[in-house]
Parts: structure tokens; sequence; C-alpha cells
């Protein structure tokens, strides 16, 4: 496996994929942090969907990494496409029959290039955490925010935590990418499917049948990043999920493994 | 080990469709074995069988001994370019089979190699996006080597190469059979194959018309006379020499072709002699692998 790991890793280091995905991840997390310091007194609110984040909230523990936690959706639907993508292109691409020609152990394909991706994911999770923090340690001065609490224990135990939560929620997301990938074997179909259901489907339905989100896979995805919220415990979003993945990943394994390469 | 690769009533269905039709043949060890039969023949299908790609309905086959139920025995010596040569267009030439060298355990240096070999060294660096076809055949053919192989497979390597390409494969697959590969290539180009491989396995609607020697199959078909005369009438009175001999024969674009065994020419001649009849040309052809596909299918071009 540590094979198809190193060799899934030569297609992930590409400059437009490695620099292009890294570079967007950096530069939209740090635009998402700084206009929670930029707009902290507009009236129009400073946080998702037009939230209020007061200077007290940020002055607290969490307030270091509260614009990383803001940005974990995004980290998410990112590590989606880019699982869906690294997937359904070797469909595309006529790919998959060289690789699994050379490793003919389908099992052992598909874990190794799931645990490069993963790998990937972390990196984006790492390089995204690094941004926010960074400009939201270079702007708190300048709003005259009380960061004594930010390098707290407390703080880096939260700190720590909520990388844990935010990565498991992308690692979450990418395996759906990936399971949707195998299953329509088409990177535009993949990601178009998948990101029309996550972000408008299943908003339109939250919005409109009462508490249908407790069982929408995107939003059970979403909490596990935000630890909870006041309706969905973390236990259940994290139970939730994992429904949706072992059944997601069993179809997509079960179809990897016994389909015909045709392509 | 008399056959590197031996399929018995190999067959593969897609619902009421039968891609293969129970095909059995053996490929000798270390010769080129042609695989011909137009598109839709089941050549890829059986190629893919082979290699552990798509599932057989039914039937088996054996590479280097192996079950192709268990690819993982013998695709380690097994080298294979299937339908064209598929990489990554964002990557170059050197990544391409850099991942596929990584992926089998294989050595960068060979990769080197290889890409000296196919003589895409100077172009090594380049996308793959932006390679000629002849250079994207020329990599696939690179990753079908990187293993350094008992065994080569290649599906229709030589679609889409010019003139010059077409002979430079054809010599690299001669080298390479002569060092030892056994080499199993597919072509709808006959005339290609003709040239290059030792045995033939014809295939047509996924049954095996015929498997042997490449010159027993062309010295199996009857050769032909082209024959010219002073002019039309010259031409009727030759066709009519041949029918007595018992010779079929039909006029083709102002000459008479007598389908006849080679020993009847001189008897020919002497009897359009005796007619009055000077033959202006008198030529012995023998079927191409064409032709003989052809006969044996039944069909026209």
């Amino acid at each position: 496996m540590i094979r198809v790991f190193r060799s899934e890793w030569r297609k992930l280091r590409r400059p437009t994929l490695f620099g292009g995905t890294l570079g967007i991840v950096f530069g939209l997390s740090v635009l998402i942090t700084a206009l929670l310091f930029i707009l902290l007194d507009a009236d129009s609110g400073n946080g998702p969907r037009g939230r209020v984040i007061t200077r007290e909230t940020l002055a607290l523990p969490s307030g270091l990494y509260l614009g990383f936690t803001n940005f974990a959706g995004l980290l998410g639907t990112i590590a989606l496409s880019v699982f869906a993508a690294q997937t359904a292109l070797e469909y595309t691409n006529g790919t998959l029959r060289n690789l699994l020609v050379r490793q003919p152990r389908r099992l052992v394909l598909l874990a190794g290039k799931y645990v490069a991706m993963c790998s990937f994911a972390l990196l984006t999770v790492i390089v995204s955490a690094i941004g926010s923090i960074g400009i939201s340690l270079l702007l708190a001065p300048t709003k005259e925010i009380n960061t004594d609490a930010w390098f707290s224990s407390e703080s880096f135990q939260l700190l720590y935590s909520n990388l844990g939560n935010v990565y498991l929620s992308a690692i979450a997301y990418g395996t759906i990418g990936m399971a949707v990938g195998i299953i329509l074997r088409s990177p535009i179909s993949s990601i178009s499917i998948s990101l029309a259901w996550i972000l408008i489907l299943e908003g339109i339905l939250s919005f409109t049948v009462d508490g249908l989100d407790k069982w929408l896979p995107g939003q059970l995805m979403s909490l596990i990043a935000e630890s909870s919220n006041s309706d969905i415990s973390y236990t259940y979003a994290l139970v939730g999920t994992a429904v949706y993945l072992v059944t997601f990943g069993g179809i997509a394994t079960t179809l990897f493994s016994k389909r015909d390469v045709a392509n | 080990m008399s056959a590197v690769i031996s399929a018995e009533n190999l067959t593969k269905k897609y619902g009421d469709l039968v891609a293969v039709d129970h095909v059995s043949f053996d490929i000798p060890v270390g010769a080129i074995t042609g695989f011909v039969g137009p598109n839709g023949a089941g050549k890829t299908t059986t190629i893919r069988m082979l290699l552990g790609l798509v599932k057989p309905s039914a039937g088996n086959a054996r590479i280097l001994e192996h079950a192709i139920s268990e690819p993982e025995t013998y695709l380690p010596y097994v080298g294979a370019m299937i339908e064209g040569p598929a990489f990554y267009p964002a990557l170059s030439g050197r990544e391409n089979l850099r991942v596929l060298a990584r992926l089998g355990d294989f050595p960068y240096q060979r990769v080197e190699e290889l890409l000296t070999l196919v003589g895409l060294a100077d172009r090594a660096t380049s996308k793959f996006k932006t390679y000629s076809l002849g250079m994207k055949q020329r990599l696939g053919i690179a990753a079908a080597l990187l293993p350094n192989p008992k065994v080569l497979i290649l599906d229709e390597p030589v679609n889409g190469l010019d003139p010059a390409g077409i002979h430079e494969v054809r010599n690299l697959l001669r080298t390479l059979a002569d060092s030892g590969i056994s080499i199993f290539v597919s072509s709808h180009i006959l005339s290609e194959l003709e040239v290059i491989a030792d045995h033939l396995v014809v295939v047509d609607h996924g049954k095996v018309l015929f498997q042997g020697a490449t010159k027993d199959l062309l010295a199996a078909q009857k050769p032909r006379l082209s024959v010219r005369g002073g002019g039309v009438a010259d031409l009727k009175r030759l066709e009519e020499i041949a029918a007595t001999a018992g010779f079929a024969s039909e006029v083709i674009d102002n000459q008479l072709v007598i389908v006849a065994p080679e020993s009847f020419a001189g008897e020919l001649n002497k009897a359009a002699f005796d007619s009055g009849i000077i033959l202006t040309q008198l030529q012995i052809t023998r079927p191409t692998l064409e032709e003989s596909f052809f006969e044996m299918t039944g069909s026209e071009k």
C-alpha cells in the first residue's frame, strides 16, 4: 500500500493541483478570517450568514481559531472536489487500467489512494489553520481585542480538538466525494451533483422541512467541524456521518473491486 | 512451458451481446503473435480479460501458468498497453512513467532507459497533453516495458503512427522478441501484422477463426495469376483457357485474375502462345493476410 500511496502523491503534487489548491485554501482562509476582524463593528455582521461575532467572543480562548472554524465548510467542499476528481479522472483518462495492471489488488489500490488523499486533506487543513491563525494574530491588536486568553492552555487544547474535528469533517466530505467519483466515474458529474446536493438542496430542505437537517449528510458533516449546535449533539453528528460513510463507502468499495474496467 | 498464454473457452457476455464467444488459443513462447480481427471482433475484451480488468462470463485462461483469476501472480511479469496509451495529461512523460514505476516498485533508472529506448528522452519533461499521437504511443510502449516483462501484450500499438513510426515499432518488437520476450499484439491493420507476426490468432464476431503460424495461413491460400493480353478478345480467350483447365477467373481492371497454382503459369503461357496471344503481363501473386482474412470470414472489403 505504501507504493500506491507514494505513486498517488506523484499525481497530487503536480503544481496546478498542489499549489493551486493549497494557495486557494490559504488565500480564502486568510480572507474569511480577515473579514471577521475588519467587519467587527459593522451593522451587517462579521460572521457567516450575517452573524455578529463580538469583540468579547473573539477575546475568548476559542477566538484564536474562530475564523478557521468558519472556513471548515469550504474546506470540506474542497476536499470533496479533490477526492472526487482524483478518483473519477482515473476512469475518464483511462489510467485506471494502467494502475490495475501494476497493482491488481484493487482494495490495496483503493486504500492507498484514499490514504494519500487523506494526507493531502490534512495538509489543506494545516495550511488553512496557519493562514487563519496567522491573520488573526496580526489583526487582533488593530481592533483592540484582548488576546491573553488565546495563549492559555485551554486555548491550545481547544485548538487541537478543533483541528481534529475540522480534519474529520474534511475527510468525511472527501470520502463522500471519492465514493461518488467511483459510482459516477465522471469528475464533472461527481463534483457538480455532490455540491448541488450539499450546498443547494440540503439548504433548501433543511429550511423547508423542520427537523430534517439532523438526517442530511452535509449538515451532519458540517456539525462535526463546528463540534455541535443547539439542536444536534457532536456524537449524533459523528454517528450519523459514520452511517453515511459506511453506506457510500461500502457501495463504492464493492463497485471498485467487482466492476469490469471497460474504459 | 509451451504456451505463455493459454485461453480455453474464454467467454464474455454483456447482457444478450456475446463479445467473446468460447475463445480458445495458445500463444507460443518467444514469438510475436498477432491478434487479428476487425474493430468489434472482441480483441480488446479478450485482452482485458487476460489482464484481470474484465471478469470472464465463462471459460478460463492461464498466463505464465497462472490462472487469470489471480492476476497478482503473473502481472508483475507482464507489460501491457490496452486500447491506446492512457496517461495523465497534466504530467510530463517522465512523471507519468514514474507514477507507474513507483506503483510497480521499479527503479527510476528504468524510466530513463525506456525514455531513451523509445526516443522520448528529449521530450521527457513535456506534458503528455502536448505529445503527438506517435509520441503518446511510444510512451505507452515504454510504460508496458517498465517491468522488463516476460510477456508483452499490446493492443493496437501502431494506431495513429506515421510510416516511420510504424517501422520503428516493428523493429522494436522484433528486437524484444529476439531477446526472449513473448509478444501478443492486436491490430485491425492486417498488413502490419502480416509483416511482424510469427503466429496469428484470427478472430471475428468473438470467435477464433484461425490460429497458427502466419506462413501456414498464407500458404493455405491459393495464389493468383494476373494476366494481360492484347485486348478484350484476348482476355475472353484466356478466360476460356483457364476454364478448360478448371480454374475460376475474373476480369479486374483490364486484366484476367485466375485463381490457380503457380505451376499453371507455364501451361497458360504456352496455351496463349498456341492461340496467337502475346501475353503482356503474367504475374503470380500470393494473397495478403487481408485477403486471406476476408476469404475466411466470407466478407468483402
